[in-house]
């Protein structure tokens, strides 16, 4: 069977569908999956952890342990919500073993960041270059949140998930989640008056 | 800040923000929005800040992938079989191994005929061997340690009606005098520290 032949039918599939045919072990429907996620989920991972390599190793642990654990996957859970409770748990695990070196403002280390794509339609270049600018502020802002609050900033704003579904994919409880987003935008909001950034 | 305001959730703002709140709590926060002017202040800043959270983090960072990374991933997981299964898969396949390996002895067995059953009933003669003299040593070593056990016992202790409670009262004597020298030392140790 050739690559494109292989890949191509699981194309128009659903996420539980690419999930029951890669627990089958047919060819191409986990590679469909992992080209659907691999983004989202380094990004993801990324904005937890702050660092490239660790990242794209996290990544890879990820999608491995998704692979794992097909079989045990429940079809009436959202595969997306399903996935980042498994990158969370990598991540955060991730984080323990490195809590020394978890990053902050106040670490002084020169932190890495990855250019953001930007739609620069009917935009002047002093305003897309006003946006990058800002843009990078608020990315430097979270990375320097503390990590209970960073994961739940970048689930609800970055991943676009529900309270709900970030109930699920931290195990926190409702009222936890929704304290500790309104305290992250709290800080958030503090650390852009200490930076002299206005308009926030 | 007006007077109601120390009844003012700021989390309830966030929530009806994020559009987290039920029907029922929303037209309340709604109509406590028209007469708090605190809560439509928080709201507006609230409302801001997310507007430019959302702008900025739901653009996912450019991270450079490496080439094939899609590739590499699915073949390292395909690759790496554990726990995929699930335990019947893993019974089946044990099953099936096990039919295999009778398949394929049987027919070892049926093309080398009589040599190879030869082969094997010399193999078990020779392992028997082995047992038959291992349990033969340990066998006359038990039963000279036995032998000299009593050789030592009948010379120390007089053959009488109360051997038995001498030889228990003996044993409880041991243990309680090692008791009363742990006792005596923890003592000496515990004074040493005061």
């Amino acid at each position: 069977m050739n690559v494109t032949a292989s890949v191509a039918p699981w194309k128009e599939a659903s996420d539980p569908e690419l999930v029951a045919t890669a627990a089958r072990g047919l060819e191409g429907s986990f590679e469909e999956l992992v080209k659907r996620y691999q983004r989202p989920i380094s990004a993801y991972v990324y904005r937890m952890v702050g660092d490239y390599e660790a990242a794209l190793d996290l990544t890879q642990e990820i999608f491995i342990k998704v692979y794992g654990s097909l079989a045990r996957y429940r079809p009436e859970f959202r595969f997306s919500t399903w996935i980042y409770k498994i990158a969370h748990n990598s991540a955060v695990d991730h984080l323990r073993r490195n809590g020394g070196r978890e990053r902050s403002l106040n670490s002084g280390v020169e932190e890495e960041s990855y250019e953001l794509a930007i739609e620069s339609s009917g935009l002047s270049p002093e305003q897309v270059s006003e946006r990058r600018e800002r843009k990078l502020e608020i990315e430097s802002v979270v990375r320097s949140l503390p990590s209970a609050y960073r994961e739940l900033i970048v689930l609800r704003h970055g991943q676009d998930l529900t309270y709900e579904e970030i109930v699920e994919v931290t195990g926190l409880p409702l009222g936890t989640v929704k304290n500790r987003l309104f305290r992250a935008r709290e800080m958030m909001r503090q650390q852009f008056v200490s930076r002299g950034i206005g308009g926030m | 800040m007006s007077a109601s305001s120390k009844q003012c959730q700021k989390e309830q703002i966030a929530a009806y923000l994020d559009g987290e709140l039920d029907a029922e709590s929303m037209t309340a926060f709604e109509q406590h929005l028209c007469d708090c002017s605190f809560c439509g202040t928080e709201l507006n800043a609230q409302e801001r800040l997310i507007m430019h959270l959302d702008s900025a983090l739901k653009v996912t960072p450019n991270l450079p992938l490496p080439h094939n990374f899609t590739r590499i991933i699915a073949a390292r997981a395909e690759s790496d079989l554990s726990g995929l299964r699930d335990r019947s898969e893993h019974r089946r396949a044990l099953r099936l191994c096990l039919i295999l390996a009778g398949a394929s002895f049987t027919l070892i067995g049926a093309s080398a005929g009589k040599g190879l059953l030869f082969s094997g009933r010399t193999l078990a003669q020779k392992v028997f061997g082995i047992f038959g003299l291992l349990w033969t040593a340990l066998h006359d070593t038990a039963v000279g340690l036995a032998a000299i056990a009593r050789v030592i016992g009948g010379g120390l202790v007089p053959e009488s009606h109360f051997a038995g409670l001498a030889a228990l009262l003996l044993a409880l004597a041991v243990v309680l005098l090692s008791l009363l020298i742990g006792r005596y030392h923890q003592h000496n140790e515990m004074r040493l520290f005061e």
